[in-house]
C-alpha cells in the first residue's frame, strides 16, 4: 500500500467521520427543535391550520358513501317519477270521526279493502298506509275556536262553562297529552316500456365501463378506486330510466289506470295530494332538519335528487341520526295469530301512551298469483317429504310434528280458496318508525336517545298486546338496511320484496 | 268484530339438521365444490386424495355455517350483517360535484 492510498483512505475516513458527526448533531438539533415547536403556542395554530385544511378537504370529499334515493322527479300531474321508471301517487285518507262506529260497517270496510287488494292483477304494486302521529300542542283547540259561532250569540253560563272546558283542554295540550294523526296512502306502480333500456346484468356492465372511463378522466388515474365506486353507484345502484316524452305518456297512462281503479274501488275516502303538497311531504320526510320545502322546479323532467339527498343519515348503533333527529324502527316480526280482527290496529293508532312522533307503516305488495300458487305447491311437497321422513323414523303417528300437520292443513284450505277464486295471496308488512327529539349538541342527543329508547319500548308494548304477535326493535344492521325505504315516497318493490321475505307475513285476502 | 284466520305457518321453512329446506341447495353446491375442485387440481394429503377430506369437511362446515346464521337470530340476520359490513355507516349528503341533474325525459331529436 503506497502513501497516496493511505492518505486517500484517511481523508475519506476523516470526511465521513465529520459528516456522520454533523448529521447526528443536526438530527439531535432537529428533534429538539420539533419538540420546542410542538410545545410553543405556534404549534396550536399549526394544528388548527391542519384541522382546517382537513375540514376544507372534507367539504369536497366528505366521509361516507353518497346518500341515494329512488325518486327522480315529480310530474306535472302530481305523481312521483322513480329512477326505475315507476310512478307513485299519494292520497290523504279521511279517517272516521269516531271509534264507536258500528262493527258491521268497520268489517264491511275491511272486506272491501281486501277485495280491492285481491283485484289488483299487476305484480309488484305496493300500497303503503302511513299513519303519522305527532303531539298536538293545541291545534285542534284552535280549529275548534275558529269554527265556533259568535260567542255573543251563545247563552252566557254556557259560554263560561265552555271557556273553562277549553282552558282545561289547553292545559292538557301544553303537557303534550294529545296526539294528532294523519293517514296517507302511497301507491307505487311499476311501469316498463318496450323502448326502456335493459336491466340485465350485461346491460349494466355495458353502462358501467363508459362511466368508469369518464370518472377516470375526471378524477385521474391515481384515484382509480374512487372512480370505480362512483361509477358503480351511478350505473348500478341508481340505474336511471330515461324515456322519450311519448313513451313516458304511455307508461303514465297505464299506471294511472291502476290509480283510478284504487280510487274507484276503495271503501276509504281518498283525496289525492296536489303536486305542491306531495313535494312538501316528500321533501320534509327526506330532510328532517328543514321546516319548509323550497319552490319546486316547474320544468317537466327536472331531477330532484339533489335537494332530497342534501342531508346526512349516519349511525351504526341502535338508532340512526337523520339530520339532527335520532330514529329507530320497531317491526312486527310475526303477525297476530291465530285470528285477526278489523279493529286490532287500534291498539297502536288510538293509544294514549303513544303521544310522540312516530309513523306506523303497513305495506301490501301484490304478487304474481300463478307463481304464488306454485310456491304453495312446492311448500306442500317439502312438508310431505319431511313428514314421510319422520314417519319412517318412527311408525308412531303421535310422533308427527304438530307444526307441520297444522301447516299442511292450512295450505290445503288455502289452496282450495285460491283455486276457487275466493282468496288471493299478497305480501304484507307492518312496522313503526319512531323519532326522538332533534338534538344540536351531545347533551341534547343523550337525552333524545334516552327518550327514543323509552318510546320504542312503548311501541313494542303496544304491538305486544296483539294476541300472538311478536314485535321488537330492529337491530343496528337491520335498521341501516330498512330505514331508507321507510321514508315517504321510497316504497320500493324490489327492496320491499326482499325484506318482506324475511318475515312470513304472506297472507291471504 | 268478525274474526279472520291468520295462516301464518304456511311459509314456515322445513328444517333438517338445523338447515331450512331453502338453504340445502347452497349446502349441496358448496359440498360439490369442496369435492370437485381438489379432485380437478389433484391435491393430496400425505398421499391420500384430498377430496376424501374436503368433501366431508365442506359439508360439515356449510351445515354448521347455516346453523350459525339461523339459530337464535332474527330472519335475514346474516344478509343485513354482511350489508352493514360492506357499506359505510355514513350516508353523506349529495354535493354539487355528484352531478345529480339528469332529466328523466329524453330530449327530442332534431
Amino acid at each position: 500500500m503506497d502513501a497516496l492510498t493511505i492518505i486517500g483512505i484517511a481523508f475519506v475516513a476523516l470526511t465521513g467521520g465529520i459528516g456522520l458527526g454533523l448529521g447526528l448533531r443536526l438530527l439531535r438539533i432537529g428533534g429538539r427543535a420539533r419538540r420546542d415547536v410542538k410545545r410553543s403556542a405556534q404549534a396550536g395554530a399549526n394544528a388548527s391550520t391542519m384541522r382546517d385544511e382537513l375540514a376544507r378537504r372534507r367539504l369536497s370529499q366528505p366521509h361516507g358513501s353518497r346518500r341515494t334515493t329512488s325518486i327522480h322527479g315529480l310530474t306535472r300531474n302530481g305523481l312521483l317519477r322513480h329512477a326505475d321508471g315507476s310512478y307513485t301517487k299519494a292520497y290523504r285518507v279521511k279517517m272516521e270521526n269516531t271509534l264507536y262506529a258500528d262493527d258491521a260497517s268497520v268489517d264491511r270496510n275491511y272486506n272491501e279493502l281486501a277485495r280491492l287488494l285481491a283485484s289488483i292483477r299487476q305484480r309488484g304494486v305496493v300500497l303503503q298506509f302511513r299513519h303519522a302521529v305527532h303531539p298536538d300542542p293545541g291545534r285542534a283547540i284552535k280549529r275548534h275556536l275558529e269554527a265556533q259561532s259568535q260567542p255573543k250569540d251563545a247563552y252566557m253560563p254556557a259560554r263560561m262553562l265552555h271557556t273553562m272546558d277549553v282552558a282545561g283542554l289547553e292545559a292538557e295540550a301544553r303537557c303534550s297529552n294529545y296526539q294528532e294523526a294523519q293517514l296517507t296512502l302511497w301507491i307505487r306502480v311499476p311501469a316498463r316500456h318496450a323502448n326502456d333500456s335493459s336491466r340485465a346484468r350485461l346491460g349494466a356492465l355495458a353502462a358501467f365501463l363508459p362511466a368508469l372511463a369518464k370518472e377516470i378522466r375526471r378524477q385521474g388515474a391515481l384515484r382509480f378506486a374512487s372512480a370505480v365506486a362512483t361509477s358503480w353507484t351511478r350505473t348500478n345502484r341508481e340505474q336511471l330510466t330515461v324515456r322519450a316524452l311519448r313513451d313516458e305518456r304511455e307508461c303514465m297512462a297505464r299506471a294511472s289506470q291502476i290509480f283510478a281503479h284504487v280510487e274507484h274501488s276503495s271503501p276509504l275516502r281518498l283525496q289525492p295530494l296536489a303536486r305542491e303538497e306531495l313535494w312538501q311531504a316528500v321533501y320534509l320526510g327526506h330532510r328532517m332538519n328543514e321546516h319548509a320545502a323550497p319552490r319546486l322546479p316547474q320544468v317537466e323532467g327536472a331531477d330532484i335528487r339533489q335537494p332530497l339527498c342534501a342531508e346526512d343519515i349516519k349511525g351504526d348503533g341502535e338508532y340512526l341520526l337523520h339530520g339532527r333527529t335520532p330514529v329507530g324502527i320497531v317491526s312486527l316480526f310475526h303477525p297476530p295469530t291465530p285470528i285477526v280482527t278489523a279493529d286490532m290496529m287500534r291498539l297502536l293508532t288510538a293509544n294514549p301512551n303513544l303521544v310522540f312522533d312516530h309513523t306506523t307503516i303497513t305495506e301490501f305488495i301484490t304478487l304474481d298469483q300463478e307463481q304464488a300458487k306454485r310456491e304453495l305447491k312446492s311448500q306442500v311437497k317439502s312438508l310431505s317429504r319431511a313428514q314421510s321422513a319422520t314417519s319412517r323414523r318412527s311408525p308412531d303417528p303421535d310422533a308427527d310434528d304438530p307444526e307441520a300437520g297444522v301447516a299442511r292443513s292450512d295450505i290445503k284450505n288455502l289452496r282450495t280458496d285460491v283455486s276457487g277464486g275466493r282468496a288471493a295471496l299478497i305480501e304484507a308488512r307492518c312496522y313503526t318508525v319512531v323519532y326522538g327529539q332533534p338534538a344540536r349538541n351531545k347533551e341534547e342527543l343523550r337525552a333524545s336517545i334516552a327518550s327514543l329508547d323509552s318510546y320504542c319500548r312503548h311501541v313494542t308494548a303496544a304491538f305486544g298486546k296483539l294476541s300472538g304477535a311478536d314485535a321488537g326493535r330492529e337491530q343496528p344492521e337491520a335498521l341501516r338496511a330498512l330505514y331508507h325505504q321507510s321514508l315517504p315516497g321510497e316504497l320500493d318493490t324490489r327492496r320491499t320484496d326482499e325484506n318482506s321475505k324475511r318475515r312470513p307475513h304472506r297472507s291471504h285476502v | 268484530m268478525q274474526e279472520y284466520p291468520m295462516r301464518e305457518r304456511i311459509y314456515l321453512p322445513v328444517v333438517r339438521f338445523g338447515v331450512p329446506h331453502t338453504d340445502w341447495k347452497y349446502v349441496f353446491l358448496i359440498t360439490m365444490a369442496g369435492f370437485v375442485l381438489p379432485f380437478l387440481f389433484g391435491f393430496t394429503i400425505f398421499g391420500i386424495p384430498a377430496p376424501m377430506f374436503t368433501g366431508i369437511g365442506t359439508l360439515g362446515l356449510s351445515v354448521a355455517f347455516f346453523n350459525l346464521i339461523r339459530m337464535g337470530r332474527r330472519p335475514y340476520w346474516f344478509q343485513h350483517k354482511l350489508r352493514a359490513c360492506l357499506s359505510s355507516h355514513v350516508k353523506r349528503r349529495a354535493l354539487p360535484q355528484d352531478n345529480l341533474n339528469q332529466s328523466w325525459l329524453r330530449p327530442k331529436k332534431r
